[in-house]
């Protein structure tokens, strides 16, 4: 039987709930049964078959090696065992087996410490697995993270020729535990190239039905259905599910009508079940599905669907940016999550991410990058680059559907980057040049539009996946072409139905007020058919135009969103002709309404900025920094240890204190002077442990006396602690544990650092640690809090 | 036979004790916060109260009892310890519970610890306040059972309390099937995930006993702990 997935096919009903009946201890590992009892296994599987099941999942479901670690057997032993004796009971009744797939158990990095390449890794152990034992399929079930489903995808489709079945487990919100939305689910995995999805476990399928209907609007391909039997109750102390067979049998009917055409039941179902199914539905038609998927792309939790405008802010760029070179040279991630951040704030739908620099290694930051950024936010990304294994590697680590940006009519550009689109399922943006450069009319970068989209379609990507950039030249160079980009954008609306991509800004180089420019050309390419300005979402008057377009468009509904933006809007009152400039009498200490120490003190960063400028009029910076704000620090940290004030205003004085020193820094780099640099301290959260709260306070209290952080992050393995102390020639290391499960981590770390020879001194900290503990285990210092680790700063490093 | 449970599942509305989270913060009753402060307290409840989709499972379990004293609870898993002894010495069942806040409020202290830290801070005792009042509220609802059954609940005991080891963590979710059920998980070196979760023990005892068998003495913190050096208890206060 080869494996039909859009005729109605049937798969079996619950394992562990027949296993639990044959006897099964809860808590035990239900795949050692493929070993220890296989007669019970395999006259489960002939059960399913024997009610009507076309395909059973093998009992391999925790098979992989973490999960079977505590049982010594090895997933080759209990996959072998366990996909043989699913074909055992096949063989009679021409029936398929699948390799089964659930959740490693642990969750993925950045919530858990599992690596995406651990998990793939895991996976793909069990995927060799199940093809030499002869599985025919391979079924992924149950998963709750999507980039864990991501991972056990790429493991089956990289380690097999199998078809590759998936389903997700979704609560009652249409979200699954980790936040995966259905349409989430559904364009990464289509994208992934599997050849059915679905759902399955958690609710019964009258709980699935809305679903199930939300899920189809977003695939194509053929859609899985295997739910509870009902809810679960207890009954004598067991867990029993609240719905008969027949009950179920009419639950899963209902699903024929929204064209799903792979049945089966998941926890509380039985043989009786899936006779009953089958009794209810074999001979009915499921019924015809017509579903395209719109347009849209999406991160983990976010759907951004291309039916109106939508911003890509284009921040995240070095090009022209010094502090941004500078920051993809250090690796410093603070930097570049903040630019990632104000522009979400700001109201970007979805953010572009270049990190080209000839000085770096584009591929491991890409892959840096795009992990530290969807593991804070959940704006969909368009990861921009020419180099081809940059943009893998960027697209193998994003978890959602992104955008590559770019390829153009250029034919060896387009074998490069397309097949690579193709296999992470993205969407791409294509330019409408090649290698004679730009053309000058609308009419020919429509045919290289057209070129770019037949060979999209010839690897098998859908023209919806398909932007169009037309790309903007100088006005002030060349007049006419502003004219010629509009022409092009409606031509390839017009022609080809494609989405449209642009970036605005460069249309008013070497112009004066380029704001007022980069607006009007906005708003007229958003009239010719703009979908997807790339534009700076910071700039309000930008943002403001795409609102008002959005109004006049259709698009905002009753002015909603607009009305909303506005609401607390006032006309701007006519600017004086000369500026009256009123400068505070002196402020230095106490005599204005407000002093720096006064702002400091109470947490009030963007007043201790203005001040901290004023009284650099004054003072010179070193005067400002010893005088004015050490001092003032010192007396909170004081009012700290006196239980004078609590933790969040000691935090939020640094706070502000940090806004002040970065104008005080800039008034000194002004001036090509160097302020007191003192010496960098690395900062870890140990491997193993994830609670990194403390250490980013400490991080906070010691960047305001002035050393710079090398903040190295959580769950930081041994080596890199040492490489880092060595590379930077460090002499201070602070380390932080929450557990005592961790502590030896701490520990090895110390010892590690020790063995390096690495000249420094460390000092721990953490919830179960003391002063005793810290010295047992070599630390030279033990600190309480932030404020005794500012001690230790200026005790070891002056 | 009174065996209490709770299918895993959302948790019913609770409260986010304002008074608690201060109190977890360090905040010297009676001060009054700066205005600033206070706003980002209450944007700090009022993120996570949005963010957090509590959730929690519990489940019965008989208890055996070997020659020397050692618990065990039914299918094997054995519960090692003077501490856990004590606590169930009335008990011949025992529930186990587990309850998490899930992935979101834990992204959104991430996300502020990057914008304003001490905002996150306030977050992150906010979260713990919370999973706090879910398990209160997931003992009441099982109590209740209990009592309706003419029995009553101990109160929560958890792993790494006194001697009872942090080893046990793995096995108790698997007890519990928590990765389906609420989608709690622990690391290798057993940290819950998401991390604003926690999993405890209760034994099913005649009413009229006492419900704690615990106060700061079995507690690993008591060297450290701020509330003990102010004279206070960090809010379990034994009966």
């Amino acid at each position: 039987m080869d494996v039909n997935l859009n005729k109605l096919t049937y798969l079996d009903g619950g394992m562990g709930t027949m296993l639990q009946a044959a006897g099964l201890p809860t808590g035990e590992n239900p795949e050692t049964y493929n070993i220890t009892h296989p007669e019970i296994v395999r006259g489960i599987h002939s059960a399913y078959f024997a009610a009507g099941s076309n395909i059973v999942y093998a009992n391999t479901f925790g098979a992989n090696r973490h999960k079977l670690a505590r049982t010594g057997y090895s997933v080759e032993q209990v996959i072998t065992a366990g996909v043989g004796l699913a074909k055992q009971a096949a063989s009679s009744c021409d029936g398929l087996v699948a390799l089964d797939l659930g959740p490693i158990g642990e969750l993925l990095e950045p919530m858990g410490t599992l690596s995406f390449e651990e998990a793939y890794a895991l996976f793909a152990q069990q995927v060799e697995a199940g093809v030499k034992a002869g599985a025919d399929l391979i079924a992924i079930e149950t998963m709750t993270d999507l980039y864990e489903a991501k991972a056990a995808v790429l493991a089956a489709k990289e380690h097999s020729a199998l078809p590759v079945i998936c389903t997700m487990t979704f609560e009652r919100d249409f979200r699954t535990f980790t936040g995966c939305g259905v349409s989430n689910m559904a364009l990464t995995m289509e994208g992934l190239g599997v050849d059915a999805l679905g759902v399955n476990c958690s609710l019964g399928p009258f709980e699935l039905y809305d679903i199930v209907k939300e899920l189809k609007r977003w695939t194509s391909l053929p859609l899985i259905v295997k739910p509870n039997a009902g809810l679960p109750v207890i009954q004598e102390g067991k867990t029993v599910y609240n719905m008969g067979p027949e009950r179920f049998a009419q639950g899963m009917e209902r699903f024929l009508e929204l064209g799903v055409t792979v049945l089966g039941g998941c926890c509380g179902t039985t043989p009786d079940y899936i006779r009953a199914l089958v009794a209810q539905t074999s001979g009915k038609s499921p019924a015809k599905r017509e579903d395209v998927p719109p347009a849209a792309v999406c991160s983990y939790a976010k759907t951004v669907e291309i039916d109106r405008v939508r911003v890509i802010g284009e921040r995240i760029n070095p090009t022209g940016k010094k502090r941004f070179q500078q920051a993809l040279i250090d690796g410093d991630m603070d930097y570049i999550l903040h630019q990632a951040m104000e522009q979400a704030d700001a109201g970007a739908d979805l953010l572009d991410v270049n990190v080209g620099l000839p000085q770096i290694d584009e591929k491991t930051r890409m892959v840096e990058v795009v992990r530290e950024i969807q593991g804070l936010l959940d704006l969909p990304l368009q990861l921009d680059s020419s180099d081809s294994t940059a943009l893998e590697a960027g697209l193998r680590a994003y978890n959602g559907k992104a955008i590559v940006n770019s390829v153009n009519g250029e034919e060896a550009v387009l074998d490069r980057i397309l097949p690579i689109v193709k296999k992470y399922g993205a969407a791409v943006v294509g330019l409408t040049l090649d290698q004679n450069g730009i053309p000058k009319t609308a009419g020919e970068r429509l045919e290289i539009a057209r070129r770019i989209l037949q060979r999209a379609e010839r690897y098998g990507i859908p023209a919806r996946d398909v932007y169009i950039d037309c790309l903007t030249l100088t006005v002030s160079a060349e007049q006419d072409s502003a004219r010629e980009t509009l022409e092009a954008i409606r031509l390839v609306k017009k022609e080809l139905g494609l989405k449209t991509v642009l970036g605005v800004s460069n249309i008013s180089f070497g112009l004066p007020n380029r704001e007022r420019m980069n607006q009007t050309f906005l708003a007229l390419a958003m009239s010719a058919g703009l979908d997807l300005p790339i534009i700076n979402p910071n700039v309000a008057s930008m943002m403001d135009t795409v609102a008002a377009f959005h109004v006049l468009s259709g698009a905002d509904k009753g002015s909603a969103d607009y009305v909303e933006r506005f609401a607390d809007w006032k006309p701007a009152a006519p600017s004086p002709a000369v500026k009256s400039v009123e400068k505070p009498a002196s402020s230095s200490s106490g005599t204005g309404a407000h002093d720096i120490f006064y702002t400091v003190s109470k947490g009030l960063g963007e007043e201790a900025k203005s001040l901290c400028g004023q009284l650099l009029e004054q003072f010179t910076e070193l005067e400002v920094i010893n005088d004015k704000l050490i001092p003032a620090l010192d007396q909170v940290g004081k009012n700290y240890e006196t239980g004078k004030i609590f933790l969040p205003q000691l935090i939020a004085s640094a706070e502000a204190a940090k806004a002040a020193f970065a104008v005080v820094n800039e008034s000194l780099s002004k001036k090509q002077l160097d302020g007191q640099k003192k010496e960098p301290i690395v900062l870890a959260t140990v491997k193993g442990d994830i609670h990194d709260i403390g250490k980013n306070i400490v991080k906070v209290v010691l960047e305001n006396y002035g050393y710079p952080i090398i903040d190295l992050g959580r769950d930081v393995p041994i080596e890199k602690v040492v490489e880092a102390v060595l590379a930077h020639k460090v002499r201070l290391v602070g380390l932080s544990a929450l557990m005592t499960t961790t502590l030896k981590n701490m520990e090895l770390t110390i010892k590690a650092l020790r063995e390096s020879g690495a000249d420094c001194k460390i000092w721990v900290g953490g919830a179960v640690l003391t002063p005793e503990y810290a010295k047992e285990i070599g630390a030279d210092f033990y600190a309480k809090d932030a404020q005794q680790s500012v001690q230790i700063a200026r005790e070891v490093l002056g | 036979m009174v065996m209490p449970f709770l299918s895993p599942g959302p948790c019913p509305q609770v409260e986010l004790p304002k008074q608690e989270v201060l109190r977890y913060l360090g905040h010297p009753a009676g001060h009054s916060l700066e205005l600033e402060l206070q706003q980002g307290f209450e944007r700090a409840l009022e993120t996570i109260k949005l963010a957090a989709r509590p959730r929690m499972v519990a489940k019965p379990f008989r208890i055996s009892r070997a020659q020397n004293g050692e618990i065990a609870l039914e299918g094997g898993l054995a519960l090692p310890g003077e501490d856990i002894r004590l606590h169930l010495a009335h008990a011949d069942t025992c529930v186990l519970l587990a309850a998490t806040l899930g992935r979101e409020a834990e992204r959104q202290i991430d996300l502020m610890a990057r914008k304003r830290m001490w905002e996150s801070v306030m977050m992150d005792a906010a979260a713990t306040a919370l999973i706090e009042s879910v398990c209160n509220k997931a003992e009441e609802m099982l109590r209740e059972q209990a009592l309706a059954g003419g029995m009553d609940l101990t109160d929560r005991f958890s792993c790494g309390y006194g001697d009872l080891p942090l080893e046990l963590q793995p096995d108790l979710l698997r007890l519990l099937d928590t990765g389906r059920g609420i989608g709690l998980n622990c690391t290798e070196t057993l940290i819950l995930t998401p991390r604003k979760s926690v999993t405890a023990i209760m034994g099913v005892i005649p009413s009229g006993f006492a419900r704690s068998s615990r106060g700061c003495q079995s507690c690993r913190l008591r060297e450290s702990c701020r509330f003990r050096k102010e004279g206070a208890v960090c809010g379990r206060e034994p009966e």
